[in-house]
């Protein structure tokens, strides 16, 4: 083995070294598998008040909301010739609707095999906002697997970067309520 | 189950991180995969089998999760302007002075930046983390031969790199 060639390999085997998980992160990780973080008994009766007072805004803030609910559907065009049974099944180049219902701040992501390709709000044309829905509508243009995710909470979540996995986390994360549907198209 | 998701948070949280790091050249990014690797080990502890190292199963995670985030944002950088992407790092030199440490470090990851990603987590797993071709192998799901070659194949290219950007003083 050369010398250079040992540097190298000594310099990989040290690279990252310095570098430590962030702040919290354990913690992060046992809230979004609902798992507690281990506390001292004395903080239990804190976080029961705490508990209780987050009840009570959460309440307040969704003045009843009704409880997340998401449905797909897929909606032919109006001069579309009906050939057989199974109008409302997806089709490659139809389109299919992700409608999210109830809770407070409600955003729908929908990705094809993990990847982001609508996000409501956020992406133009293709998102609708009634009283108590929003709607996500997505060109069905490429075969493959499309997840709908339905997200409520009592603050905005942090937007999606565009990978599936790590979207959800971060919302879970931020406290968000999540709901998901799922739909191949061959 | 709890108890075994936070001794394996403890006993591997760096050196995941450590890898996740590296292999994305990104912090920010490495913080969130590192909590995607753990959650979904806590999904999947239950199904692990013990077939491979709990270390080579959590790596094997990992690796995944690092090429998916890599290739999602290889996608959003394709919408950017090339010149946003250019990071100047002078890792040459003074006349007469030799290459220390800390120079050759930056070199070298602005070399491992420009393998494919699959080589550099081959890199990494074997120099970075220590492991053996044979638990590379249950990591990558290839052959320990096809992994030595690859290992093989990179080194002399890391070194030609790395002294092209530094003026061949390594």
């Amino acid at each position: 083995m050369t010398e250079p060639t040992a540097r190298i390999e000594a310099a990989l085997s040290q690279i990252g070294s310095e570098h430590e998980p962030p702040a919290g992160w354990e913690a992060r990780v046992l809230a979004a598998t609902g798992t507690p973080a281990r506390r001292p008994w004395w903080l239990y009766s804190s976080a029961a008040l705490a508990v209780g007072s987050a009840i009570l805004v959460v309440t307040l803030i969704s003045d009843g909301a009704a409880a997340l609910a998401l449905d797909l559907s897929y909606p032919k065009p109006r001069d579309a010739v009906a050939t057989r049974a199974g109008e409302d099944s997806p089709q490659l180049g139809g389109t299919m609707r992700a409608r999210a219902r109830g809770g407070g701040y409600r955003s729908v992501w929908v990705y094809r095999d993990n990847e982001l390709v609508v996000a409501c709000p956020g992406t133009a044309g293709a998102c609708e906002y009634t009283g108590d829905a929003t709607i996500a509508t997505v060109q069905l243009t490429a075969i493959g697997e499309y997840t709908a995710i339905a997200l409520s909470s009592v603050v905005p979540v942090p937007p999606p970067r565009g990978a599936l996995d790590t979207d959800v986390f971060r919302a879970k994360a931020a406290g968000a309520s999540v709901s998901d549907a799922r739909q191949v198209v061959r | 189950m709890k108890a075994a998701i936070r001794k394996l948070m403890q006993r591997y949280g760096k050196a995941v991180y450590r890898y996740c790091r590296e292999a994305l050249s990104d912090g920010a990014l490495a913080d969130d995969v590192l909590q995607v690797v753990f959650i979904e080990a806590f999904r999947d502890l239950g199904r692990f089998r013990g077939r491979s190292s709990i270390r080579t199963w959590l790596f094997a995670i990992a690796r995944h999760r690092v090429l998916d985030a890599a290739k999602s944002r290889r996608r959003a950088q394709s919408h950017i302007e090339p010149a946003d992407l250019v990071h100047v790092v002078d890792v040459r030199p003074s006349p007469g002075e030799s290459l220390d440490e800390r120079r050759l470090v930056d070199a070298l990851r602005l070399c491992l930046g420009e393998l494919r990603a699959p080589v550099r987590a081959a890199l990494l797993l074997r120099f970075q983390q220590g492991f053996t071709f044979e638990e590379m192998a249950l990591v990558c799901r290839e052959r320990p031969g096809t992994l030595q070659a690859q290992v093989s194949r990179a080194l002399p290219v890391l070194r030609a790199c790395i002294e092209n950007r530094t003026g061949g003083t390594l």
